[in-house]
């Protein structure tokens, strides 16, 4: 059985900037190949100049990327990708505008050869408060970002600087954590939200043209306990939104581990050869040494006990949980 | 060749209140001449008599204004509800009374099947009236262990499935996590599939495929029989996806000249622009034929009151369960609304809880000051929970209501005791309001949710009688005259068909029910007893016992 597809479930209300989101991670695709479903075509133009081919239900994209619809199946859309003989290698689900993200990824989760890699919830900071004091659709989007992995507020150029601090901290007490990204009309932050690529934890692989974000690489010099790691990255106080490893287990074999916001998930990995460790967050906020010093205490706990090998099914879990 | 045909009747209930009864009704090409006595009728002209119906009563063919034609296809699966109902082909089905009663059925069906493969499938199940029961994997696992198992709920909305159904679709395993799959002990999938997103990909293994909401074409007209034995001669597709191939075969099913009813499929809004939609709706429009009526267009704002996922104003669900689902946006609705009132498309908009259809109110009211559209006859389909003020908003907007009738028999009990609580449960489907305040009214079946069968839709919005027997919400009881004219008149009103249909009246067409009794005369709640003998469809004769 080949490796799982990461997928991703892009939400938020009408109008928060998911086209702009999604268009925007298609060129910045770099070769991924990615495959965006979406409820309808309508809900979401691709750019045309992205777009090389139409069909009825099919719009094939520059570099290998496709975008489908899924009607009334994801489910069944999903099974179609990983039954490719080439799956893409990331799959982005669009929930529609009045969807709970959490039932989308429950769908999801379902299928066999794909893996959740987290939720995604858009929201416009100039009008998400007034939305969500909307008589018909405040609670709705109230539970969209509950459900949110990570939340990106968008438009933050058309708020001042102390509203976008209040409307932070106003959607960290509805999602009950901080993981909150900030975005403009021009720039999203696409590759903190997508898969990072087995052979990109490399500085310059990882690097993103948005002075707002910082990164951290590692390289344990011995083999650690990986799913410890995992559940100790998704502590908001290190400042991760998002995190990707291929790190040796404490058997010596590749362990695959992936943070999106708080949630976390570590499975044995598609390479044998383990290349380390990338954590991105926002500049202010990533405590690069209290990172270093958590890689470093695991490096010499694992050394001390020689835990077990990592098991064949993967393990994940969320800081809510 | 102009032929005019006269038919004699015990009685003919008109709905036209210019010659309310008559006993004789002249046709000719399939339209009517005129009702009144003979010798009224024989000034026009040379006439054959037919007096085949000189024992029958007559009424306008009745009109279906919310069913879903996929009752057809339903039927080639085996019938599991908790009450008697009649097949396409006459066959009157107990209900069964207990699980194993259900169990019992399946294996039955089970044993007919000679392909090892093939899967079983059942259809109506409805455990609130079992006690509340979980049928589990194991249950049906008693029916077969080696072919895959599914029945599908009442309400449209659950599947229950064996464990074979479970492993074809890569479900029978441990570390699901899903809030619509139950687990049992074992850690494994319990059997209930809760949503239609949880069941759809195990519903393809046991026969119920992705198109389950479109009729085939057996189903079309095996829909069409159970028509013909309700009385029925126009019916509703309320939610039909129209794709092009279904839509010829539609056309082709419908323009023949055995098939009895006039179908009004109404396009399902999802799956395609605003812009897109309605210029859809607007080129099959230009396709209509006689029996064949496109060029409408629904929308479902929210879910059902029953599963939780209507949207209520407050104080919400009586049991205190979260608020509901939108299924569309605000913004999307606008701009539905904008194009089709421009287009002069009617819109019908599915609403079960109160909040969905306060947003359907708030939406349009600016929309028509824009656009000002004095007969759009835009229609709230379900629109249970409206209260009085709601009503007084429709008819200040013009707007239709469609209520549904068949809900206090079928699920009232639970809407006192569960969803909503007594006062709202008391008015819910406010037939009496809608009329007293004006608002062009109809009553549904919601087929196959409810049985097709405008009689005893009638019988519920008279008597208000839950299944329990209780009359619950006596203030809104309407007479048995209104009933009717809900049937007829009152559903063709919605469709814009009002002109051609729902009367015996000159000049309309020649639809009848034919009637064993006169529903007039017999006690109201004996009104859902009167027998069919089948319809008259554009002058075309059809006898449910011949079928």
């Amino acid at each position: 059985m080949s490796a799982p597809v990461p997928l991703t479930v892009v939400g938020g209300y009408l109008g928060a900037g998911k086209t702009t989101l999604i268009n925007g991670m298609l060129r910045g695709a770099n070769g991924r190949r990615l495959a965006i479903l979406v409820n309808e075509f309508g809900a979401l133009p691709i750019d045309e100049d992205l777009i090389i081919a139409r069909s009825e239900n099919l719009i094939s994209i520059a570099g290998g990327c496709i975008c489908c619809t899924f009607g009334d199946s994801l489910a069944d859309a999903l099974a179609g990708f990983a039954r490719m003989d080439a799956p893409p290698d990331h799959v982005l689900v669009e929930a529609s505008g009045v969807a709970i993200p959490s039932s989308i990824a429950a769908t999801a989760s379902l299928v066999s050869g794909m893996e959740l890699h987290g939720t995604v919830v858009l929201a416009d900071a100039q009008t998400i408060r007034a939305r969500a004091r909307d008589r018909f659709m405040g609670d709705t989007v109230r539970r969209q970002l509950a459900d949110a992995d990570i939340v990106v507020l968008t438009r933050s150029e058309l708020v001042g600087g102390d509203a976008i601090e209040a409307v932070t901290a106003w959607v960290a007490s509805e999602t009950g954590h901080g993981n909150i990204i900030t975005s403009t009309l021009r720039r999203v932050p696409a590759d903190i939200l997508l898969d990072l690529g087995p052979t990109s934890a490399t500085a310059a692989d990882v690097g993103h043209d948005d002075a707002l974000y910082d990164s951290v690489v590692l390289q344990p010099g011995a083999p650690v306990d990986v799913r410890e790691l995992a559940r100790r990255l998704v502590d908001e106080r290190l400042g991760i939104i998002r995190a990707k490893g291929l790190i040796a287990d404490a058997a010596g074999h590749a362990a695959e581990l992936h943070v999106v916001g708080n949630r976390w998930s570590v499975t044995q990995a598609r390479v044998t050869s383990a290349s380390g460790l990338v954590c991105i967050g926002q500049r202010a906020r990533l405590c690069r040494e209290r990172i270093r010093e958590l890689v470093l205490e695991l490096e010499i706990a694992a050394t001390r006990l020689r835990t077990a090998p990592l098991a064949d099914t993967a393990m994940a879990g969320s800081a809510k949980t | 060749m102009t032929e005019t045909t006269i038919f004699a009747a015990k009685r003919i209930i008109t709905m036209n209140p210019a010659r309310p009864v008559a006993t004789h009704v002249a046709t000719r090409d399939g339209r009517i001449l005129g009702a009144g006595t003979l010798d009224e009728l024989e000034g026009w002209g040379e006439y054959i008599l037919d007096e085949r119906f000189s024992d029958k009563v007559l009424m306008p063919g009745f009109v279906e204004g919310h069913a879903h034609t996929m009752e057809g296809t339903l039927w080639r699966k085996t019938y599991c509800g908790f009450f008697d109902r009649v097949d396409p082909g006459g066959r009157r089905w107990p209900g069964l009374k207990s699980l194993g009663a259900v169990l019992d059925r399946l294996s039955e069906a089970e044993r007919a099947l000679t392909d090892p493969d093939e899967p079983l499938g059942g259809f109506q199940l409805d455990p609130i009236y079992l006690g509340n029961v979980e049928v589990t994997r194991h249950d049906l696992d008693r029916v077969s262990g080696g072919r895959p198992v599914g029945v599908l709920h009442a309400s449209g909305h659950i599947m229950n499935v064996n464990s074979r159904a479970l492993e074809l679709a890569g479900l029978l395993r441990h570390g699901i996590n899903h809030p619509g799959i139950p687990l049992g002990d074992d850690g494994l999938p319990l059997g209930p599939l809760k949503g239609p997103d949880v069941y759809t990909p195990v519903g393809r293994h046991v026969g119920f495929d992705r198109s389950l909401t479109d009729a085939d074409e057996p189903g079309l007209r095996d829909f069409a029989r159970l028509c013909v034995r309700t009385g029925t001669t126009t019916i509703t597709d309320l939610a039909s996806r129209l794709e092009p191939d279904a839509v010829d075969m539609m056309e082709r099913v419908t323009s023949e000249d055995s098939f009895p009813v006039r179908v009004v499929p109404l396009k399902f809004f999802m799956g395609h622009t605003p812009e897109d939609l309605v210029s859809y709706v607007l080129e099959l429009r230009d396709r209509s034929t006689d029996r064949l009526r496109l060029g409408r267009i629904k929308i479902v704002a929210d879910g059902s009151i029953q599963g939780f996922t209507a949207r209520l104003r407050w104080p919400g669900y009586f049991n205190g369960a979260t608020n509901g689902l939108w299924y569309i946006a605000p913004e999307h609705l606008a701009e539905i609304y904008r194009r089709s009132l421009w287009a002069g498309i009617p819109v019908h908009t599915h609403t079960n809880g109160d909040e969905a259809t306060e947003l359907v109110l708030d939406t349009l009211e600016p929309l028509l000051g824009k656009h000002p559209s004095p007969d759009h006859r835009f229609t709230l389909q379900h629109c249970q929970l409206a209260d009085a003020a709601q009503f007084r908003r429709m008819k200040k907007l013009g707007m239709c209501v469609n209520l549904f009738a068949n809900h206090h028999f079928y699920w009232g009990d639970e809407h006192y005791r569960l969803t909503v609580g007594p006062e709202r449960a008391s008015r819910m489907n406010a037939c009496r309001t809608a009329m007293e305040t004006g608002v062009p009214m109809a009553i549904h079946s919601d087929a196959p949710v409810t049985p097709l069968a405008p009689l005893f839709t009638a019988w519920a919005a008279v008597n208000r009688i839950t299944a329990s027997g209780r009359v619950q919400g006596e203030h809104e009881r309407i007479s048995v005259a209104a009933a009717l004219n809900a049937i007829t008149l009152g559903a063709a009103y919605t469709l814009h068909l009002d002109s051609e249909i729902g009367s015996v009246e000159t000049g309309k067409a020649a639809d009848f029910s034919v009637l064993e009794d006169d529903p007039t005369a017999v006690a109201p709640e004996s009104l859902k007893d009167v027998g069919v003998w089948g319809t008259v469809q554009g002058g075309r004769i059809f006898e449910a016992a011949a079928l």
